[in-house]
């Protein structure tokens, strides 16, 4: 079975063939356009998904030297996401999925980040308890089994990712932040200063109070310091932010005993992240996986790795083509509907 | 030669089945925010009630605005993946073409003279342009300029246009006017050796987007 993977809801186009479980190829275009805005501006993103998305189509088919004639189903993320953007994704694979007359299915964009990690571990068990974190999501979950999931804690305000991105801004770095910081941060010293962590004693995140304790930072030292001692204070930062996405995480696994433990989302790249989830998995001998950074980010190969699950799960008469089928901005990973 | 146009711009979406440029069967739909949930359906309608399959369809036409950007992009994301599907050519129309030729046709009077053609903007603002018939065409004989609601003081002759009548003063002017798919389809007949576009043709947004950076 070929399944064809779309998924736009932020600056990413990006179109990914799957045959069988197998990823035959991705095609990405990442939008460069945001990067003098310091962030993604959704009229701008939407109106270059509909310029590319057709070329970004054929160059995935031609990676996997596959004809659209050969796709079985088509997989769109349908939500949570941008509604611009969303929109042009799932109307292009509502087009494609009429005019080839095969199934079309709705892929939640966080479950897809979850389900991410099956493409290099096809053999993760249930129950797992996974964490989400990308610049528009943080999100605790646990699922006892294939698509029923059960939210633990979300950010009550900015995602880790955001925060990151905005930190990388202040410190004059660039967007996006992640990689940028994260470079920094494996060259400094994590103990040269302290940054709070946010939300103590509660499953749920807070990344906006730490934002603002490092722009007081900034305003309070003066410029020359901040560019000497930049790995120092970007490797402070970045131990703030994965103590609190960590320390969640460990106190849910203490509860909920889960057989694995995942991370996902473009965050999930992290190199100390990656590094606390580890030792602590280690310890406690829980299986962790991570995917590779190509399937962090925002990628079709993930939506149309959920899709071929879903339909092994469900069937293809689930997806029977909806004409109805419409995009969820605010979509939560407790709200699907299949 | 058959023809699915399809046109999204306004608050009204419409598709049309076309032989060539007569019309074979059309739908339309009203209202806010339903065009992404109401498109597919219609274009099952229209042609269930062609009597025709996908197969059938030779060529796509697509009204590519100017109006509102969220619908001129569901339009054209949903156009482009039929007609890559498909392997069918898509001939972009302005939808404010659309509109001029409709008028033209509606107001035979005028035929012999220019009409202005008033579109509504979204944006508490609308689109002007003035046309001129010419044979099965309509030509363009000015830019299309963005005026906000209630100018009027520099425009003279007869307006046509789907730009409530609440928010204009024109000397002369012919409300209810929108576009629709049959026009759209007709002016792609027409067209459809001249165009040059490519899969990555965008549609006539005609408002730059503007972000101060911060």
């Amino acid at each position: 079975m070929i399944v064809l993977g779309i998924e736009s809801s932020c600056d990413d186009t990006s179109v990914s063939v799957l045959k069988d479980g197998n990823i035959l190829s991705v095609a990405t275009n990442t939008q460069t356009v945001h990067s003098g805005y310091g962030g993604v501006i959704p009229e701008v993103a939407s109106r270059a998904h509909l310029k590319n998305i057709s070329a970004v189509l054929k160059n995935a088919l031609d990676k996997a030297a596959v004809g659209l004639n050969d796709i079985d189903a088509v997989g769109a993320t349908y939500g949570p996401g941008l509604v611009g953007p969303l929109l042009v994704g799932l109307n292009f694979a509502k087009g494609l999925a009429f005019s080839l007359s095969i199934p079309l299915v709705p892929v939640n964009h966080i479950e897809s980040h979850i389900l991410a990690n099956f493409i290099e571990h096809p053999d993760i068990e249930y129950p797992f308890l996974a964490l989400v974190v990308s610049g528009g999501h943080t999100e605790l979950v646990y699922s006892p089994s294939f698509g029923k999931y059960e939210l633990i804690g979300r950010t009550r305000d900015d995602a880790a990712g955001e925060c990151i991105d905005k930190v990388s801004k202040m410190l004059g770095r660039g967007f996006p932040g992640g990689k940028i910081m994260d470079s920094l941060a494996s060259e400094g010293d994590s103990g040269f200063t302290v940054f709070p962590r946010g939300m103590k004693n509660s499953p749920d995140f807070s990344f906006s109070g730490l934002k603002t304790a490092v722009k007081y930072y900034i305003e309070k030292n003066d410029k020359a310091f901040i560019d000497q001692n930049i790995s120092d204070i970007a490797a402070s930062f970045i131990d703030s932010v994965t103590d609190s996405l960590t320390e969640k995480l460990f106190s849910a696994a203490e509860l909920k005993k889960p057989a694995t433990v995942l991370l996902a989302g473009g965050v999930s790249a992290n190199t100390s992240l990656r590094k606390k989830a580890s030792a602590y998995a280690a310890k406690k001998s829980i299986r962790l996986c991570y995917p590779s950074v190509q399937y962090c980010t925002d990628n079709a190969a993930m939506t149309a790795m959920s899709a071929y699950m879903m339909i092994k799960k469900y069937g293809t008469d689930r997806f029977r083509f909806d004409p109805e089928l419409d995009a969820v901005p605010f979509l939560r990973i407790e709200d699907k509907k299949i | 030669m058959y023809i699915l146009a399809v046109e999204t711009s306004s608050d009204r979406a419409s598709v049309s089945f076309l032989k060539e440029t007569k019309i074979i069967a059309s739908g339309s739909v009203s209202g806010k925010y339903s065009h992404n949930k109401r498109l597919f359906e219609m274009i099952e309608n229209v042609l269930k009630s062609a009597c025709m399959e996908q197969n059938n369809i030779d060529l796509f036409a697509l009204g590519t605005g100017p109006g509102s950007f969220t619908g001129l992009r569901i339009g054209a994301s949903a156009v482009k993946g039929m007609a890559t599907a498909l392997n069918k050519k898509i001939i972009p129309v302005p939808s404010i073409d659309a509109v001029a030729l409709r008028a033209f046709e509606e107001n035979p009077d005028y035929g012999g003279s220019d009409i202005g053609i008033a579109v509504e903007g979204m944006q508490k603002d609308f689109f002007y342009c003035i046309y001129t018939r010419l044979e099965r065409e309509v030509v363009k004989k000015s830019e299309i300029v963005v005026h906000p609601y209630g100018f009027s003081s520099y425009i003279d002759g007869v307006t046509a246009g789907n730009v409530e009548e609440i928010n204009v003063s024109f000397k002369k002017y012919i409300p209810e006017i929108w576009p629709e798919a049959q026009y759209v389809g007709r002016l792609a007949y027409i067209r459809r050796f001249t165009d040059s576009s490519d899969d990555s043709f965008e549609p006539h947004y005609h408002k730059e987007f503007k972000n101060v950076r911060v």
